[in-house]
């Protein structure tokens, strides 16, 4: 088990964060029911190595020295951020659709330049 | 639960391989007519669940019903949905009336003499018996009034009805079939004066088109089935999205009912037809006035011409009900029976017609090459482009899964906008046009040419796709203003 919680209280303090939050929140099940049990976003997930990626990031948590990794296995995390972005719009709803629309372009760059998930954190607290 | 094509494919013909099955065990039930395969539609809405489509004249209550002739829920496992034998098909006859110059399939077109009976013109065939370039509609939207060969065509109209004004005129009747041996609903007519020379083939809202795959004998070389997402552009609804609900047999007929001009009436039997029903329950597939619009499935090939629906009118011409099946003739019959073929034609920059906000002028394109390396990151995506922009170009034109998909996300009217904005700085770009945003876009394409382009190309996308997203966001967004 991953302690979310304190994520969770991290996103709640900017506004930004919330925004983001209240997507995840909104989406999550969704996007796990896609991941779970349609083909083609599971393949893709996989293949991007989504599990171990996700497994690390939370491993990192808030340590600023804990640094998340930008590559595994020759997979970049902004590949597979991009390729599930596709994916997932391909399957999911309209709003997922439209929540997706609305941060890819700062997910990926915060997943391109941030070295830690508390310098993503930092960042939204200067939007 | 989901299924893949293939899967699906191989269900749908398992349960076809047990229809003569199912059609012996419903023998005894004397209100059966027929059984097909297909898919199950509730409440309207066609299922993702292969069936058996079992046809009565007319339903009735369980309690109206003897004990040993009602239809079971389900035979050898395989559910069962009961539907009346169609009764209200009727051809489509008609709003956008807008004039596209070039011509542009999903358009409207009506012959000198249809003015009330206007419909939608499919896309451009090629006349096998002259080479020609034909626009191809209806024969019940073209020639139904005794139109011949050499009568005008115009898209939209006719301005005026003064003899011999010809404005709006586009095209002259070639030939047609409504039904008997051809089977079909079909008409073509040769594209007159500069729009012979001028044209792509093109659908509105949908992008370059292409014939369907078919073997030596003009047979689909893998064939539609129920199930299988498709789209059409019509005058009446626009764009829509639909589900193969059954690919009719040769045995399979269904009656349609014509109107003249002059108020008469007849009717024509047509077999083997492709039934569709809407994707949304909220939105029909078609309405009178999409009648000659293509149908065509997610690689954009085109798989049938509509011309039939089940929409019911009053006397007043108000929609009754909204149809929840629309009937098209497979392409391969309206091919062999016209003697055309489709051409498979369209460039980059070939702007769906009525976003058209500028075009691609090279002074344009280095002032935008010149705004771009003024950003820290926008000499990368300037080089990036120097170095692959012809591989991509290249899938863009040729690869018909990038093709589908630049056109499908508004790819062409996205670089049109970035050029106005070049060219006119106060213009916005949209972030979204008809509900794609430029995020998909970038996103799918990055994808697309990863997967099809060569492994250098697929590298520099891994590379450097995050900061060309952003320059473009700011691009988008105004951060960058692009001055001549």
């Amino acid at each position: 088990m991953y302690r979310l919680e304190i994520y969770e209280q991290e996103l709640r303090s900017t506004p930004k964060g919330l925004e983001i939050l209240e997507h995840l929140i909104t989406h999550v099940a969704e996007v796990s029911q896609l991941i779970n049990h349609n083909r083609e976003v599971m393949v893709t997930w996989q293949r991007n190595k989504g599990a171990v990626f996700f497994a690390d990031l939370m491993r990192t948590g808030f340590d600023a020295d804990e640094t998340m990794k930008k590559e595994i296995e020759g997979i970049r995390l902004t590949s597979l951020i991009r390729r599930m972005a596709v994916v997932l719009q391909d399957h999911g709803s309209p709003e997922l659709t439209k929540a997706i629309d609305q941060h890819l372009v700062l997910v990926l760059s915060y997943a391109e330049e941030a070295r830690s998930l508390k310098q993503v954190f930092q960042k939204l607290r200067t939007l | 639960m989901k299924t893949n094509r293939e899967e699906r494919i191989s269900e749908y013909n398992r349960i076809l391989s047990l229809r003569q099955l199912a059609e012996n065990k419903l023998q005894h039930i004397p209100s059966v007519i027929k059984v097909s395969v297909g898919l199950k539609v509730v409440k309207r809405q066609p299922t993702e669940e292969l069936c058996f489509r079992i046809y009565v004249n007319k339903k009735k209550a369980t309690s109206e019903i003897l004990p040993h002739e009602i239809i079971p829920l389900s035979i050898d496992n395989i559910k069962t949905d009961v539907n009346e034998m169609p009764t209200n098909v009727t051809a489509c006859g008609p709003s956008d009336t807008k004039k596209y110059r070039p011509l542009a399939g999903g358009t409207k077109v009506a012959s000198s003499r249809s003015f009330a009976e206007a419909g939608t013109m499919g896309c451009i065939a090629i006349d096998n018996d002259s080479d020609n370039a034909v626009l191809l509609s209806n024969y019940h939207i073209l020639m139904i009034n005794g139109e011949t060969q050499g009568h005008p065509v115009a898209q939209p109209k006719f301005h005026c009805d003064k003899s011999p004004c010809r404005c709006g005129e586009v095209a002259r009747i070639e030939r047609g079939f409504l039904g008997e041996d051809s089977n079909v609903d079909a008409a073509i007519a040769t594209l007159t004066g500069k729009h012979q020379e001028k044209w792509t083939n093109e659908v509105l809202e949908l992008g370059v088109v292409a014939e369907f795959p078919l073997d030596d004998n003009g047979k689909p070389v893998n064939p539609p089935a129920p199930g299988d997402t498709v789209f059409k552009r019509g005058m009446s609804t626009s764009l829509t999205e639909g589900l193969i609900i059954e690919v009719g047999r040769d045995d399979d007929e269904i009656e349609v009912g014509y109107v003249r001009k002059d108020g008469t009436e007849f009717t024509k039997t047509f077999k083997g037809q492709l039934k569709i029903g809407p994707k949304n329950v909220d939105k029909p597939f078609t309405r009178k006035g999409d009648s000659g619009a293509v149908i065509v499935n997610d690689l954009n090939q085109v798989i049938g011409l509509h011309f039939a629906d089940n929409e019911v009118r009053d006397e007043n011409n108000k929609v009754v009900s909204d149809a929840f099946e629309s009937y098209a003739n497979p392409i391969w019959d309206v091919i062999k029976a016209l003697d055309i073929y489709i051409p498979d034609t369209g460039t980059l920059l070939s702007m769906p017609l009525n976003q058209m906000a500028a075009t691609a002028e090279t002074d344009l394109m280095e002032q935008l090459e010149i705004t771009l390396a003024q950003h820290p990151d926008g000499k990368l995506v300037i080089d990036a482009f120097k170095e692959y922009g012809d591989e991509i170009l290249e899938l863009v034109n040729t690869d018909r899964e990038v093709t589908v998909a630049w056109h499908r996300c508004k790819g062409p009217s996205f670089v049109a906008h970035v050029l106005e904005k070049a060219r006119n700085p106060q213009h916005e770009i949209p972030t979204a046009i008809d509900g794609i945003s430029y995020q998909r876009v970038l996103s799918k394409m990055s994808v697309l040419l990863e997967k099809k382009g060569s492994r250098e190309l697929a590298a520099v996308i891994e590379q450097y796709s995050t900061r060309a997203f952003s320059v473009i966001s700011e691009i988008i967004h105004s951060s960058i203003v692009i001055k001549i």
